[in-house]
């Protein structure tokens, strides 16, 4: 089941590649071009190229490894009424403006204005912009600032790089054979063969941030003839893109959840909810973050082994429903801690108002009830053991110290069970339905994320840029172990197979099959203003089928 | 006529999960962080309309705060810019302090309000900040009826 090495690379490529040009050519400039030019030129002009060089780099570090704003599929019981009879787009009004929700198949929610599924990463992203190759990584809300000044700042730094080249070279006319002149003409060059198309793509960001929109609306001419909601003006849309605030990555925020929630129980009895969180005591968490990491290992194969337990209660359906979570590790952890809750409740110390207590404990891991029916959850209180209860106890611990814990070692088995990635393989062949926009999917960090658990009594660890560390590891170059064959369903609302039983696409299911007769059936008059055309070219290419149309471009 | 939990110690073991209602995102300003303040009908029964709009109000409230592009977030934004993100790692931004507000405010109102009416709001973060969860609960012992059949009681109360 795991992706073969060959495929693996392929999405490794462009990042890599792209590293390796801009650490390689910028080190040789510094190293043989800088010297002369602080003697010869000043010391100001290599100082401002390596004060650029370290914002390219943080940038593309941000741009590369931050998550785009992924949203997590929903629960089961969240879509439940739109089963069968849901129709496949959803009407909102965005500032006086007409804008269609459509129904994602694969993470089963109406997706949210702007927001688009990325095929390479299989998943929602919000305000979807693309999906770059060459940070392999998802663009969208969280990361667009990052990858703009991404963008901006090699622009500079090219620019400076091949300004001081030329003065050396200019100097040197005569000895261009010689070793420092040499790696400062390959440099040189380096550097004018990626300044056009660099200096392009930074020309064409500019506009689509002065105009507000997305790479996606643009490419799809969203707005052609209709107006854009989602602008607020020119300055205002520079303001929001540079300067507005980092929200939450809420994927780690629900994988934080999924790890807590395993010992939920225990940590429930340990504590009734407690206003303010403990100091954080460093030995303490240096043990914690021992025992997390020896106690996540055991937990994976828990899960797993649970999972085919935890099925046997159930129907047939729900089976393959509850089996169609792709965040698998979560799930199954919701399942086993939300079944061993019940019981545990009792036993937690009657404090303050009893209500709150009796359904928050239970409550507490309710973000991850699985079995709508309620039968599924009576029925199996006893008979199942929360998945990976040998964990140490000192990791429950872990999840209520408020401060930062470091996630980044947690162990790749346990990270890859948790993602579900995509084959790259469909990267290079982006499909354009109807607002699904695909490109090769980036990593993703989640930057400063609160993993906040209101409902339950343990505060969650304080947000801060380790969590950012934390989703590197679940999210991002870790978790390459997903199925082979997800085909493009995502993208075309055809039902997805699934080489593994925890990834059953839910997509089989009827629904599917109607709300695509609905869609058929939809009248074009029921379609909003601003349609997700395709591109000119299609558009082009019908008006030639139609054969009434002039064959000479009205440029 | 909402059903009152006043002691569930008797019935904890049977308070049981009977629905879930989903308060959607409200887009009619944008993709800012904004909830429907439209009272759903499945809680018609079991809290005041008033309760559950102050609530929604003031989660809006919070999370249009912590969106805010201002004076802070400014400073924010040219600092991280100046530390090449590396405050990030050392500082709590605004967002996560309004967040950890939120979340404080949430488990205050489940306390006060909510789990009193048998109902429990889920932070919407858990969901992907695209709905507020609330589930509602139904008392099997005291009611007598099957948690199959308590969506049409809860609603037909």
């Amino acid at each position: 089941h795991p992706l073969s090495p060959s495929l693996l690379s392929n999405a490794y490529i462009p990042v890599s590649t792209a590293a390796a040009l801009l650490v390689t050519s910028s080190t040789l400039f510094f190293v043989f071009t800088c010297p002369w030019l602080v003697v010869n030129v000043s010391a100001v002009f290599p100082s401002c190229v390596g004060i650029v060089f370290l914002f390219v780099m943080a940038n593309f570090i941000m741009a590369t490894f931050m998550d785009a704003g992924v949203f997590p599929r929903a629960n089961e019981d969240e879509d439940k009424d739109e089963d069968f009879r849901a129709p496949l787009y959803r009407n909102v009004e965005v500032r006086g403006v007409q804008v269609r929700m459509k129904w994602c198949a694969s993470c089963h929610f109406y997706r949210p204005p702007r927001c688009s599924h990325c095929s390479v990463c299989d998943h929602c992203v919000e305000d979807f912009d693309h999906h770059c190759p060459w940070v392999n990584n998802c663009i969208g809300r969280r990361n667009y600032r990052f990858f703009f000044l991404f963008l901006l700042s090699l622009t500079l730094h090219m620019g400076g790089v091949f300004s001081g080249g030329l003065l050396y070279v200019l100097d040197h006319p005569e000895n261009l054979w010689e070793l420092h002149a040499a790696v400062t003409l390959t440099v040189m060059s380096v550097s004018a063969l990626f300044f056009i198309p660099v200096l392009g793509l930074s020309c064409f960001h500019l506009v689509l941030v002065a105009r507000g929109r997305t790479t996606n609306e643009q490419v799809t001419g969203k707005f052609q003839g209709g107006v854009n909601p989602f602008t607020r003006g020119c300055r205002q849309n520079v303001q929001f893109v540079l300067f507005s605030p980092i929200t939450p990555s809420v994927i780690v925020v629900c994988l934080y959840q999924s790890l807590e929630e395993v010992d939920a129980p225990d940590s429930k009895r340990l504590t009734c909810p407690p206003p303010l969180p403990p100091k954080p005591d460093p030995v303490l968490l240096k043990n914690h973050l021992a025992a997390l990491e020896g106690g996540i290992s055991p937990l994976v194969p828990q899960e797993h082994a649970s999972e085919p337990s935890l099925l046997q209660p159930e129907t047939h359906a729900n089976a393959l429903t509850l089996n169609s979570r792709s965040l698998s590790l979560k799930h199954s952890s919701r399942r086993g801690s939300q079944r061993a809750e019940i019981p545990h409740a009792s036993q937690s110390g009657p404090t303050g108002s009893l209500s709150y207590d009796s359904l928050l404990h239970p409550a507490g891991v309710q973000p991850a009830f699985l079995p709508m029916d309620p039968g599924l959850s009576r029925g199996s209180v006893d008979m199942q053991r929360l998945p990976a209860r040998n964990c140490s106890p000192v990791f429950m611990h872990i999840n209520r110290e408020p401060s930062p814990v470091r996630y980044d070692s947690l162990p790749k088995p346990l990270m890859s069970s948790i993602q579900e990635r995509r084959e790259p393989d469909d990267k290079d062949k982006p499909v354009q339905d109807g607002g699904i926009y695909d490109t090769p999917s980036r990593h993703s960090l989640p930057q400063d994320f609160r993993g906040l658990s209101s409902s339950r009594g343990p505060t969650p660890p304080a947000y801060g840029s380790r969590e950012f560390l934390l989703s590197s590891a679940a999210y991002g170059y870790g978790s390459r172990s997903h199925l082979a064959s997800s085909s493009s369903s995502s993208l075309t609302r055809a039902p997805r197979t699934a080489s593994s039983p925890l990834h059953f696409n839910r997509s089989l299911s009827p629904s599917i099959y109607q709300s695509l007769d609905r869609q058929s059936q939809l009248p074009p008059s029921t379609l909003p203003a601003p349609l997700p055309t395709s591109s000119y070219g299609p558009q082009k290419a019908l008006a030639y089928i139609r054969g009434g149309e002039k064959p000479e471009p009205e440029l | 006529m909402a059903t009152e939990f006043h002691n569930l110690q008797e019935l904890r073991h049977s308070a049981s999960l009977a629905n879930k209602v989903f308060i959607q995102r409200d887009y009619t300003d944008g993709t800012v962080c904004k909830f429907q303040t439209k009272f759903p009908s499945e809680l018609d029964s079991r809290i005041e309309r008033t309760l559950f709009e102050d609530t929604v109000k003031m989660l809006n409230n919070y999370y249009a705060e912590a969106e805010k592009i201002g004076g802070q977030s400014y400073i924010e934004g040219c600092l991280a810019c100046l530390t090449v993100y590396l405050v990030f790692l050392c500082i709590e931004t605004r967002y996560d302090k309004v967040l950890k507000k939120i979340s404080r405010y949430i488990q205050e109102q489940n306390e006060k309000v909510y789990a009193p009416r048998g109902l429990l709001i889920t932070d919407p973060i858990e969901r992907g900040m695209r709905v507020i969860e609330i589930s509602v609960y139904e008392d099997r012992g005291s009611s007598g009826s099957s948690s199959g059949s308590s969506t049409t009681s809860s609603s037909g109360r």
